[in-house]
């Protein structure tokens, strides 16, 4: 490629970025052009890529903006697809407008994830499960099938799934982002090829209920992957088809019938009675899932008998106060808004001085004592002494020798 | 007593103010610290221990500007356009840093590792220093007691999360003096 050529391309990226940055602002181009105190026009061929931004004018435009230079500069064009993808789920998505910069959010993060990888130089084999077929079958039946095809695929077995959110960012290749996301908001999915599959859940939900929106989003993606899906929490609107899949993908992945019939069985003949509702209680915290979930889903599997959920309830049954009781502590949320994969590519690029540490802290969201914190946290490993205690050891050898080499 | 000009990136100004002894670095090395504002908004903050824990603490710019131990620069016109250039590369921060830096000769401060990279691949022509040789030389002049020493070393270490990589100069040092096992420079 000639120079001629790279320049052309590098002032079209740029002016992509700089019309995306003033987009998400809000601001059009006649407001931006006033402040800036330039013709319209002139604008509008700056972010056409047909007239070269001047070094003043770039960082007056970062600063109205309020973005890094730094940002604007990257050398791939920024990753608008997921918010084209989301505007019409957002037509009837409750608060759109909380709901429409952090979209923004999602797609900024899935953007430096690409932008992290190709730093590192380890881009992300994108080997997505394959989109299972659902026509002809009712919602219910597909979203169960496809979470029996997925648990073979992924050669789960049929017992409980602790870990999600690893596997679905290790195993199958999600990028999953915590996000602040309004109450009614259970998670987010999109998918685009350039980007890959990116889900966000709620972190300020309950445990149990963000692991049935990530087994929720989960189904979206092996199910209708091409379409983005914002996902409200029952309650607030009706229940369309592609949710009542996703829904029967998440019940039937969370607590498969082959497994669960088996500890219910078990459980039946340890208490010839019948399970009361401390064995039930007992039970959904196995499987990591509410217990109404748990409930709901031996009522549908003709384990127990339905309605036992509305009677327990009428009865003035409390799950938190059953769990207290039986001394079973509640599981903290997951409040981590970045994917592990993500923060060690992060600090892997710093660590081989390929980011400075401002670009680190950018990276992961926090502030630069943030940064060295997470450094710290990453480079030094547990290991076991040999009096067999748990010892952090510092610095990774591995990285160490890199460190040494980059740095020179 | 006449102060050189020394130029402190985001990383520098964390690790001194960690330290807690701001003043006696600078003096013992003769320096006085040019920050950019950029520079001043991104290092915000250290730890200092307490009785009850490490407390996140505010680094007091106004109080070091007041004191004539900072100055705050803004890159002039003509720099903006190696600002831009680096900036491809560097935070906003160390882009403007290192701009001024080559603009107007002056040493620079950093511990930031893709910063130094970049400024060798670039065969800029910048002087840099780090923050284990000021301290360094502090300990070599005003000949501190051992625990002092080993104090601000600690101070560095948790208040900071700093500890110099083994190719940075007087490493081996730092990290003796630091477990207190040594008081030679």
């Amino acid at each position: 490629m000639t120079d001629a050529s790279d320049t052309a391309m590098a002032s079209s990226v740029l002016g992509r970025r700089l019309q995306a940055a003033r987009q998400e602002r809000g601001l059009t181009q006649a407001e931006v052009a006033a402040e800036m105190r330039m013709a319209r026009t002139t604008l509008v061929a700056i972010e056409k890529g047909e007239r070269r931004v001047r070094p003043e004018e770039l960082v007056e435009l970062a600063r109205l903006y309020g973005r890094q230079v730094n940002e604007l500069l990257r050398a791939t064009p920024p990753a608008e697809a997921l918010s084209a993808q989301f505007r019409v789920a957002l037509t009837s998505a409750p608060e759109s407008s909380t709901l429409q910069p952090l979209i923004g959010e999602l797609q900024l993060l899935a953007e430096d994830y690409g932008e992290l990888e190709r730093i590192t130089r380890r881009p992300s084999s994108h080997e997505y499960p394959p989109v299972y077929a659902t026509e002809g079958l009712r919602p219910e039946a597909a979203g169960a099938d496809a979470a029996i095809r997925e648990r073979i695929r992924l050669g789960l077995g049929d017992g409980p799934i602790l870990q999600l959110r690893d596997l679905m960012e290790r195993d199958v290749g999600l990028r999953v982002f915590g996000l602040s996301l309004p109450s009614a908001v259970a998670g987010l999915f999109a998918f685009d090829e350039e980007v890959g599959g990116c889900v966000g859940f709620n972190i300020n939900h309950p445990n149990e209920r963000q692991r049935w929106s990530l087994a929720h989003e989960y189904g979206h993606a092996v199910t209708t992957r091409t379409r983005a899906e914002i996902t409200v929490l029952a309650g607030y609107r009706r229940i369309p088809a592609n949710e009542r899949l996703a829904e029967a993908f998440a019940e039937n992945f969370l607590m498969p019938s082959s497994g669960l019939t088996r500890r219910f069985n078990d459980l039946i003949r340890s208490s010839p009675e019948g399970p009361t509702p401390a064995d039930l209680v007992q039970l959904s915290d196995i499987y990591q899932v509410s217990v109404q979930a748990m409930i709901l889903r031996l009522e549908g599997l003709r384990l127990i008998p339905s309605g036992t959920w509305d009677e327990l309830e009428a009865a003035g049954f409390s799950a938190n106060e059953a769990k207290t009781l039986l001394d079973i502590g509640g599981r903290e949320p997951d409040r981590s808004r970045l994917p592990r994969h993500y923060r060690y590519l992060a600090v892997e690029a710093y660590v081989r001085a390929l980011i400075t540490e401002g670009q680190l802290a950018r990276f992961l969201r926090t502030d630069r004592l943030g940064a060295r914190e997470t450094v710290q946290e990453l480079m030094s490993r547990l290991a076991l002494t040999n009096l067999g205690e748990v010892t952090r050891v510092e610095m990774d050898p591995l990285f160490q020798s890199r460190l040494e080499r980059s740095a020179g | 007593m006449d102060l050189q000009d020394v130029l402190a990136d985001a990383c520098v100004v964390i690790n001194l103010a960690a330290s807690q002894i701001w003043d006696e670095v600078a003096e013992a090395n003769g320096y006085r610290f040019v920050l950019t504002r950029k520079v001043t908004e991104e290092s915000q903050y250290f730890y200092v221990a307490r009785p009850s824990g490490l407390e996140r603490v505010k680094i007091d710019m106004q109080d070091l500007e007041a004191r004539g131990r900072i100055k705050i620069e803004d890159p002039l016109p003509e720099e903006l356009g190696s600002f831009v250039e680096y900036a491809q590369h560097l935070d906003d921060g160390e882009a403007e840093t290192l701009a001024i830096s080559v603009h107007r000769s002056i040493e620079l401060a950093t511990d930031d590792l893709g910063a130094i990279r970049f400024v060798n691949e670039q065969q800029l022509p910048v002087k840099l220093v780090r923050t284990s040789s000021m301290v360094h030389t502090w300990a070599s002049r005003m000949n501190p007691n051992q625990s002092l020493l080993t104090e601000v070393l600690l101070r560095i270490s948790q208040g900071a999360r700093f500890v110099p990589p083994k190719t940075a100069p007087h490493a081996d040092w730092w990290v003796r003096n630091m477990s207190g096992e040594g008081s030679t420079a």
